[in-house]
């Protein structure tokens, strides 16, 4: 692990989970445990968002949900998982900094109790697929070496055939699901970015080459991998430098086990703004001409968007990934002036990524 | 804490300091209205005083009062004492705290006084934690630490945020920049009488400028395009105003900026009957134009209509950003 806990907390009615004292054992080699009254921290300051404290706790509402996307946007239909809230990398961009109001890395601990009722859900639902995803609150493996989901989770997919589960992930964190016996309808993702991005704004993430080697290993193990360039941030060369992260992509990667590849330019909730100068003032992420998008998020102008979005597309179908390729949250005319061809609607580009996961692990 | 009023005095002014001393917090204060009040009515509050170790009163309560009162020609005033009902300063302070809080609301400079002044004589965590919220502040550290930072700003500018002529926000800003950006920003703000939206569009776009071509507000503001604006003698000072907003927002949002004055062209240059009207999304993100037309009656709308089919210059408007 890259990163340091220095305190692990059990906050109230957390003791009694299977998870939680599983955790507990694991932590105690390197940090302490407490029982806490369940009270939320009193926030010393605004900006400190306290990645150095890991919370153990149940979440009390539902843990399974659709993402939140929005009307205006095309959205892909994905489940998110929300097995814990922050994560212990630094982004500068990252869109968490301003999403939750209460700091500290928080792993739920009743997942296993809620994982039956959402087995049972998902059955009697009828639907073919759920592309379910953990990465969207958190990084789906930083904690694994402590929290272990990878030896919960694979197990639920392997009894519900309906479930596509992805790990998204920046880290290098991939023992826990080598020592796995799973694999089928199973992806590994991982976020990518520029190699210079990766450098100055991906804070405590592991380089490109050692996302891509981890890749790589995962692969070879026989893994269905994913990828996501998102947020895909305009800076000095982005194109030689978008293309040296497809160069090494190439050299790790063989891009026919690829199921698919998402692309999203950076956006922000205005909010996140004032966030990213207090915290990250060398920051030059915010240099480009964001508008308020019709979601109220501040976006790149159109045509920015569109040039990035058309540069990644032909440079991935050059490295062989000419299908799968497809746009986080973006308008319809952004897709065919990018791209070549746009899904009518948040549902036709749902049933374009289920038929890429029935395609890929031979569903009905 | 018990208040007892203290023994009645009559203060010489003339040996009272004019300075708010250890206790007091008003700031930016007009005494206009205390001085037209006290002319018609008299005093009727007396303020609170406290003998201090030189022997002298520190005012405790009442500290406009007695300027007011200065000010209307008075020689002395009637107090009361209440140096052993109220025998430690943190008493003295609190008094005059919780006077002030139950009548009045506290400007933004006045609440970084009372900060400061809390912070000789209570624990942080309990400043936090008791007196933020009393100020309608987040009981954050950050908060705390961007307070007290005010107090460092240049006089002029704490002037300004004590009367309310700069917004918290464009104060935030402030007191992160150097001395000479500090000093500039201000001057100009001042100079432009911007409203509050302008000053924060003002700051924002600067700093934008700022981080990404590394440029500072006085290098930025003495270039030739902001001086001819602040020279041109057909403009005034609002006009002034919103053309160096503009030129800051040209620089900022080239590629916009540039695509908006394309499509408003083209809009501007068709001769529309005048019901109807032709809008977009300011910032091209939505790619549809929307058309509107006032009309009492079908035969009205007909007729616009009508009128709008036989425009040759509408197939010319063309799709956003594409120019075509």
């Amino acid at each position: 692990m890259n990163f340091k806990i220095k305190k692990a907390v059990l906050e109230k009615d957390a003791e009694n989970y299977p998870f939680a004292q599983r955790a507990v054992e694991r932590l105690q080699c390197f940090s302490s445990v407490r029982a806490t009254d369940g009270l939320p921290p009193k926030g010393d300051d605004e900006f400190d968002l306290d990645k150095e404290t890991l919370r153990l706790l149940p979440f009390p509402g539902q843990l399974l949900k659709p993402c939140p996307g929005t009307r205006e946007y095309l959205c892909c239909g994905y489940q998110i998982l929300n097995i814990g809230t922050n994560c212990p990398l630094n982004c500068s961009y990252c869109i968490l900094q301003a999403y939750f109001n209460q700091p500290s890395l928080r792993v739920f601990v009743n997942v296993e109790q809620q994982l039956e009722g959402i087995g049972k859900a998902l059955h009697i639902s009828g639907r073919k697929i759920f592309r379910i995803g953990t990465g969207e609150f958190t990084d789906s493996l930083a904690l694994d070496p402590i929290v272990k989901w990878t030896q919960v989770l694979p197990s639920f997919v392997a009894e519900h055939e309906n479930v596509v589960l992805e790990f998204k992930t920046k880290t290098v964190s991939i023992e826990g699901l080598l020592s796995s016996t799973y694999r089928d309808r199973i992806v590994v993702s991982w976020s990518l970015n520029s190699p210079s991005i990766a450098a100055t704004e991906e804070h405590g993430a592991p380089s490109i080459r050692k996302r891509l080697e981890a890749a790589r290993t995962c692969q070879r193990e026989g893994f269905t991998l994913g990828f996501h360039f998102d947020p895909l941030i305009e800076h000095p060369s982005w194109k030689d430098e978008y293309a040296r992260t497809i160069d090494v992509l190439d050299h790790f990667v063989d891009p026919s086990k690829v199921i698919w590849i998402s692309l999203g330019c950076l956006r922000y909730m205005p909010s996140l703004k004032g966030v990213i100068r207090k915290r990250f003032p060398e920051s030059h992420i915010l240099d480009g001409e964001f508008v308020p998008g019709l979601d109220g998020k501040m976006r790149y102008i159109k045509p920015v968007r569109a040039e990035m979005y058309s540069f990644m597309k032909e440079k991935l179908g050059q490295w062989g990934m000419e299908r799968g390729v497809y746009l986080c949250m973006e308008s319809r005319d952004v897709w065919q002036k990018a791209l070549g061809w746009s899904p009518e609607n948040s549902e036709g580009l749902s049933d374009y990524l289920d038929r890429r996961a029935a395609s890929a692990f031979a569903l009905p | 804490m018990e208040f007892s009023r203290g023994e009645g005095i009559h203060l010489d002014l003339e040996k009272t300091a004019d300075d708010p001393g250890p206790y007091t917090m008003s700031y930016g204060f007009n005494l206009d209205v205390l001085c037209e009040s006290i002319r018609k009515v008299g005093l009727i509050n007396p303020p609170l005083v406290a003998r201090n170790q030189e022997g002298s009163f520190d005012v405790v309560s009442g500290f406009r009062r007695i300027l007011a009162l200065k000010a209307l020609g008075e020689r002395n005033a009637f107090c009361h004492d209440v140096t052993s009902a109220l025998a430690s300063p943190l008493e003295r302070l609190l008094a005059a705290f919780y006077e002030n809080l139950a009548t009045r609301k506290f400007n933004d400079m006045e609440k970084a006084i009372l900060l400061h002044k809390l912070q000789a004589h209570v624990a942080t965590e309990e400043i936090l934690a008791s007196f933020m919220p009393l100020l309608s502040l987040p009981s954050h550290e950050g908060t705390l630490k961007f307070y007290l930072k005010l107090l460092h700003l240049e006089e002029s500018v704490q002037r300004a945020i004590g009367r309310e002529e700069i917004s918290i926000k464009v104060a935030k800003a402030l007191v992160e920049m150097e001395k000479d950006s500090q000093q500039v920003l201000f001057q100009w703000i001042n100079l432009l009488k911007y409203n509050f939206n302008q000053q924060l569009k003002f700051i924002e776009y600067i700093e934008d400028i700022r981080i990404r071509e590394t440029l500072a507000a006085p290098e930025l503001l003495t270039e030739e395009s902001f001086l001819k604006v602040m020279e041109n003698p057909r403009l005034n000072n609002p006009q002034k105003g919103k053309a160096v907003l503009e030129t800051l927002r040209l620089r900022r949002f080239p590629r916009l900026a540039q695509a908006q004055h394309a499509v408003e062209s083209a809009v501007s240059a068709i001769s529309l009957p005048r019901e109807a009207s032709i809008h977009y999304d300011p910032y091209l993100e939505n790619p549809y134009y929307r058309l509107e037309i006032n009309f009492k009656h079908g035969k009205d709308l007909k007729n616009a209509i009508s009128r709008l089919h036989a425009l040759p210059e509408l197939e010319a408007l063309p799709e956003l950003w594409t120019g075509r």
